[in-house]
């Protein structure tokens, strides 16, 4: 029996957004080794559903959404099993480019959030998202989604003004 | 960096006013941490489609258990222990550093489980290191996380710094879910800081503790079952229900051990876990299934895929899933056969490939002839003469009375 032979519109969609899907996962796991997995499990998912998903009318909220999901399963399961970023290799990007502390500052410090917090400050912020499409993405009501960005800011915060403790 | 986040009350409005000071916008903040240190992608869209297209396949096993699930369920994923089994039992003194049930002579890292590859002798035997005792009364167990869903031919082979893990779903919410996990020598114990074993891959036991963010804290915690205890957790002086705390013990045996559990409610989440605990059972013990083979045919490679069981609150079993690969040639011209059964009634998903079902004594008993990733023809046709019904003959089924089951996966021989 042949290999499966994937659906040219799954190839084409995804060859149009793995770069803005990793990005996303990025943002969420702050490691970039994590990030792919995570965005490779999503494809996989995204995949598995391919025949309805192809439908949908939102497949990029829908992909997303896969991948949110997929990232606060991640964080849910015993920690051991986390890809956890290398403090060497941040050190050895840091040391070429001495002007990444900050952005090292705010991975550490968004690292530090509790997941959902974190997740929603990613889909408000770097996905522009409103209070309401965030709500439906992570299956919460928006008055969460609020008081999580306000805290996650108000966290945000204060790990930056007192340093992220190693 | 003080000037990044001021205080904001999450409106759209204070939104809009912050994204005109450039330098104090979470989004411009979020964009250059992007920009500044991307590697090269390792995303491959093509793995993506095969991998997802097995999943489909697969799936339809988790289905029918989600169909039987009632009140309280217990799952187990069990790996096939091939040979050797009477000499690698847990220690029953307590070794400082190792919970090995198999050799662990120089060079050889302790393992839980059988080792990788082609399996020598005839003794099959399906064995798990752990089982949970009470969980709470909504608790539904489904799948393992322990065996991936991704295994055709040797994604079944966990490393041997990988914990094995047994995990309880619920049945009304599929976000609340408890862990149990029992780890091959102490060095992969979070919060343990012992020597790695001979012959374990550090890189593992790197990624198992972690970096400095995942350091943790420990938290005295009860005793169980005798065993001294502690609670790990990522924030400090924090038992949550979060994913980031474990109950982690030594029993009197050696063997560490741990719980922990996902949107628990919180104000019980902590007398939960050391319940589920205290009354978990430790240790090697084979877990009978309905269905064996009469050997294991000439030239085949033979592994447990995946094991599920579903159980009342009160014990009875209603539900049994098993599924395992056996494995001919090599290369291009590998091929496999996929052997299930579970609960009659349920409908198998072919996924297009090859299938015979069979009900007998209320159980669907299924054989799929899986063509693998990057091979033209499946080799099934050379290594097996007679092919699928040739070897549907050679499979007993018991009926619904677990005492009728055995451990044995293996019956008597060809």
């Amino acid at each position: 029996m042949a290999p499966h032979i994937p659906d040219g519109d799954f190839v084409e969609y995804m060859a149009a957004h793995a770069l803005w899907l990793r990005r996303v996962a990025y943002l969420l796991c702050q490691d970039w080794d994590q990030a792919d997995d995570l965005a490779q499990t999503a494809m996989t998912k995204l995949y598995a559903h391919w025949p309805r998903a192809r439908k949908v009318e939102n497949l990029d909220g829908y992909l997303r959404t896969i991948l949110v999901n997929t990232f606060l399963s991640e964080t849910r399961r015993p920690w051991w099993k986390r890809i956890v970023s290398s403090e060497q290799a941040a050190e050895d990007v840091a040391a070429e480019m001495p002007d990444l502390d900050a952005s090292l500052d705010v991975r550490d410090a968004l690292a530090a959030l509790p997941p959902r917090q974190h997740a929603t400050l990613v889909l408000r912020f770097y996905c522009d998202l409103t209070v309401e499409q965030t709500a439906v993405e992570l299956g919460c009501s928006q008055g969460t989604v609020k008081s999580n960005t306000s805290r996650g800011l108000a966290s945000l915060r204060v790990l930056l003004e007192g340093g992220v403790s190693a | 960096m003080n000037d990044f986040f001021p205080d904001w009350a999450g409106d759209d409005e204070e939104l809009a006013r912050m994204n005109h000071q450039e330098h104090r916008d979470p989004a411009d903040a979020l964009r250059r941490l992007i920009l500044d240190t991307a590697p090269p992608s390792r995303m491959d869209i093509t793995r993506a489609a095969q991998d997802g297209f097995r999943l489909r396949r697969r799936r339809h096993i988790a289905r029918s258990l989600t169909g039987v699930a009632t009140v309280g369920v217990v799952a187990a994923a069990a790996v096939l222990l091939p040979g050797h089994l009477h000499d690698t039992a847990l220690p029953t003194s307590a070794p400082a550093t190792s919970n090995s049930r198999s050799s662990s002579g120089a060079g050889t890292c302790p393992t839980l489980r059988g080792a990788a590859g082609t399996p020598s002798g005839t003794d099959y035997r399906v064995e798990v290191p752990a089982e949970f005792g009470w969980l709470p009364s909504d608790e539904v167990s489904q799948v393992s996380e322990s065996v991936t869903n991704f295994a055709d031919t040797d994604g079944l082979d966990v490393t041997t710094s990988d914990p094995y893990i047994v995990s309880a779903v619920s049945a009304s919410d599929a976000d609340v879910n408890i862990y149990l996990s029992v780890y091959a020598y102490a060095a992969e114990v979070p919060g343990q800081h012992a020597a790695l074993p001979p012959g374990c891959p550090s890189n593992e036991i790197d990624g198992t503790r972690g970096g400095s963010a995942q350091s943790g804290y420990q938290i005295p915690a009860p005793e169980v079952n005798g065993g001294k205890a502690y609670w790990f957790t990522l924030h400090q002086g924090v038992i949550d229900d979060g994913g980031t705390t474990e109950l982690i013990w030594q029993t009197p045996s050696g063997t560490w051990a741990s719980v922990s559990g996902t949107d628990l409610d919180s104000a019980t989440v902590q007398s939960t876990l050391e319940h589920v605990a205290d009354t978990a059972e430790v240790g090697q013990a084979g877990l009978a299934s309905p269905l064996q083979i009469r050997g294991v045919p000439a030239a085949a490679r033979m592994q447990v895929g995946q094991v599920a069981i579903t159980q009342s609150a009160d014990g009875d079993r209603n539900g049994y899933s098993l599924q395992f690969p056996l494995t001919f040639g090599t290369g291009e011209y590998m091929g496999q056969v996929d052997v299930s059964v579970y609960p009659a009634g349920q409908n198998p998903d072919n996924g297009g490939y090859a299938t015979v079902c069979d009900t007998v004594s209320g159980w669907q008993v299924c054989l799929q002839d899986v063509n693998m990733s990057g091979v033209a023809q499946s080799g099934l046709a050379a290594h097996l003469p007679g092919g699928m019904t040739a070897l549907q003959h050679d499979l007993v089924v018991h009926g619904k009375d677990p005492s009728t089951w055995s451990a044995e996966l293996v019956e008597g021989s060809k």
